[in-house]
């Protein structure tokens, strides 16, 4: 197993020389997801902000790659640790491209002039995130969403090795919340890139995550692989929720950690063998988020063919929706009616 | 447009302007001289009649240039510090707080005989700046809106101007005169012992501003963005400061106070080149507020010639109308 690249340790830090978290050590390796969850208050920004030297700990250490990061120089730590954060950017009069351009500055001269390398890794990242399309629109001029991705894509142009987010995925619809998120996995999971973020979407936290930090009251809770934290009241615990809440809510998300763990089929997954309908797509068109397929909750009446597991799960042979990405918005209008239709018929199995 | 052709171009424009309106500066006035004379006089040579006019000319032009320039760069630093094209030297009562000081000095030491040299002057005037620079960060530690800041500045430049206006009213005859001029603002009376005041320190400001242009497009992402870009935050802040004081106090001690260049510049600038990249924007903005300065002075002195207009009043009819179809535009753009 890899080295920890990020660790903190008896981090405590917070603001006017009052502590709002206290206590908080974890560590992340190359490669792996850490996310933190937790109610609102509860401190996850402000750990993110202390582990992204934004604000220095009372207490306690964070180290990167071994060193402490208080003994980092400013400029070296530009080149290992990128942010994105929900603070608003407000110069009026910046294209996308110049945003993104900035993730540059570590890399470049007095000026800041942009050579031939920093040029392709700018259009490397915009490319990466998707926002290739925007690159001469005004800044100020997007949509809070676009904007978020924009912001991403100045993040990764910085070519760091830990990622710290604070809430990416607000702002985003349903497909740019998954889109973001397993561009997160690839990135993490193919790239060995370190990523620490805070999110307040649960369902999201549990399918991206490798590693789940769950801070209360400015401690550390609990930390664990999401299939030790979403078991049996936990999360209701953790949110002081009525017994029972979430589960009705979503409709048994929250299972126990005999069950089997929940998988990563939620997301772009060529290796899925739960769901073999997309063994006919080629590869370049097979770029589906919706590897949960809309109609594999209507049991029987979706329409292709199928076999039953031993466990008594359904497994597709052949879909009747084709994962192509001009379905994207077809999927995204008929799911609220489909889900409903499920969750009549009894079929709610996998959604 | 592509961006790099849109810039050469409006860099040209500017070029041109800027130089269009130094010959009519040197040509234009109640005594008309042919380009002939003035290239002599500027030579050395050529009558004895058109080389003082010349000599006076050539040092108002200069003085307009060059503090045009230095107000124009000292609003855009403003404006990256406080993330808000509204400020401006002006606007936040920096330039009233440099015209206080320098009117106290002025007042203290000529009633004792002493004849104010440059730099003293412009001492004065840096003073002020800071001092007011010093209220304003001070407010802003408590006041997070930007635009409440404005509005603070603004009460900040009432307060001072009436302390200098009291000032003036109990001064000595044989020193109102000399006050009166300057507190309403004028390029003309620049001394070439002025302008080697005032070279050099915009020369410096200016360029020191431009090596400043890459931490200044950091931190127009916002403070946190700046400080994982690797910007010194603490550091970046004081030059910003010193700076726009450096730039600002320079044309308060020599020419008074103008108003609107520092906002309108900037604005028209990014209008023009579609970008707020301050690598391109000082240099712009410096060019800017040359010509604009340059043609507001102008307009001054040939007006209504003989008599002369107050500079201030001209960058003020010009100026504020400019900064009004700023802020209508932002609100039709959909952010304030």
């Amino acid at each position: 197993m890899r080295e920890a690249i990020l660790r903190a340790e008896g981090l405590a830090a917070g603001y006017g020389g009052a502590a709002v978290v206290r206590d908080i050590s974890f560590s992340v390796r190359p490669g792996e997801i850490l996310t933190l969850i937790g109610p609102n208050g509860a401190g996850k920004s402000t750990v993110l902000r202390a582990i992204a030297r934004q604000l220095e700990p009372l207490a306690g250490t964070v180290y990167l790659s071994g060193a402490s990061l208080e003994k980092t120089e400013q400029g070296e730590l530009a080149k290992s640790l990128s942010i994105l954060t929900t603070e608003r950017v407000r110069t009026d009069r910046l294209s996308v491209r110049d945003v993104v351009s900035l993730g540059r500055y570590p890399y470049t001269g007095t000026l800041g002039i942009l050579s031939e390398r920093d040029r392709a890794a700018v259009d490397a990242a915009m490319a990466r995130v998707g926002v290739s399309n925007l690159a001469r629109r005004e800044f100020t001029a997007l949509s809070d969403g676009q904007r978020q991705r924009v912001m991403l894509a100045r993040a990764v142009c910085q070519e760091p090795e830990v990622l710290v987010l604070d809430e990416p995925t607000s702002y985003l619809d349903v497909r740019y919340q998954m889109e973001l998120l397993s561009l997160l996995r690839e990135m993490a999971h193919q790239e060995g890139l370190a990523i620490v973020l805070s999110l307040h979407e649960l369902t999201l936290a549990r399918h991206v995550s490798d590693t789940l930090v769950c801070i209360r009251d400015g401690v550390v809770d609990r930390v664990g692989a999401p299939k030790e934290i979403f078991i049996d009241r936990y999360i209701e615990e953790l949110y002081q929720m009525p017994r029972g809440s979430y589960a009705a809510l979503l409709g048994g998300a929250t299972e126990s950690a005999a069950a089997e763990p929940a998988d990563s089929s939620f997301f772009q997954n060529r290796a899925c063998d739960r769901f073999p309908c997309h063994a006919g797509v080629a590869e370049e068109a097979f770029n589906c988020l919706f590897c949960y397929c809309p109609l594999y909750a209507l049991g029987e009446r979706c329409g292709g063919s199928f076999r039953y597991t031993e466990t008594g799960r359904k497994s597709c042979v052949d879909c009747a929706f084709p994962h192509v990405r001009e379905n994207y918005g077809r999927v995204l209008a008929r799911y609220p009616e489909l889900a409903a239709l499920a969750r009549r018929t009894g079929g709610t199995d996998g959604v | 447009m592509e961006r790099k052709s849109r810039c050469a171009l409006a860099f040209g424009l500017l070029t041109l302007l800027l130089l269009a309106l130094m010959a009519a500066s040197l040509a234009v006035g109640s005594v008309a001289l042919a380009p002939a004379e003035i290239l002599a006089a500027l030579r050395g040579a050529g009558n004895s009649l058109a080389a003082p006019i010349v000599d006076l000319r050539a040092r108002r032009m200069l003085a307009a240039a060059l503090l045009g320039g230095a107000l124009a760069v000292s609003g855009f630093l403003l404006q990256t510090f406080f993330a808000n094209p509204i400020a401006g030297p002006f606007v936040l009562g920096v330039s009233s707080g440099a015209k206080l000081t320098v009117a106290l000095t002025m007042v203290f030491l000529l009633s004792r005989g002493v004849l104010v040299g440059s730099a003293a002057l412009y001492g004065a005037a840096f003073l002020g700046s800071l001092l007011v620079m010093g209220v304003i960060l001070l407010l802003a530690g408590r006041v997070r809106q930007t635009p409440l800041l404005v509005v603070c500045g603004v009460m900040i430049g009432y307060v001072c101007s009436a302390a200098t206006d009291l000032i003036v009213t109990f001064a000595d005859d044989a020193n109102i005169v000399n006050l009166r001029a300057w507190s309403l603002g004028s390029f003309s009376g620049i001394s070439w012992a002025n302008l080697r005041v005032i070279a050099p320190v915009v020369a410096a400001g200016a360029a020191w501003s431009f090596l400043l242009a890459k931490p200044m497009s950091a931190f127009q992402l916002g403070e946190a963005y700046a400080r994982n870009l690797g910007v010194d935050l603490k550091a970046f802040r004081w030059k910003l400061i010193l700076l726009s004081s450096v730039l600002s106090a320079c044309v308060t001690a020599f020419a008074g106070p103008v108003s609107f260049v520092g906002v309108a510049a900037p604005h028209l600038m990014r209008s023009l080149f579609k970008t707020a990249k301050p690598l391109l924007m000082v240099p712009a903005c410096f060019l800017c507020g040359a010509v604009f300065c340059l043609g507001c002075d102008l307009l001054a002195r040939t007006l209504f010639a003989p008599t002369e207009l107050a500079i201030g009043s001209v960058t003020a009819v010009f100026g504020a109308p400019i900064v009004i179809w700023m802020l209508l535009s932002r609100k039709r753009r959909g952010s304030v």
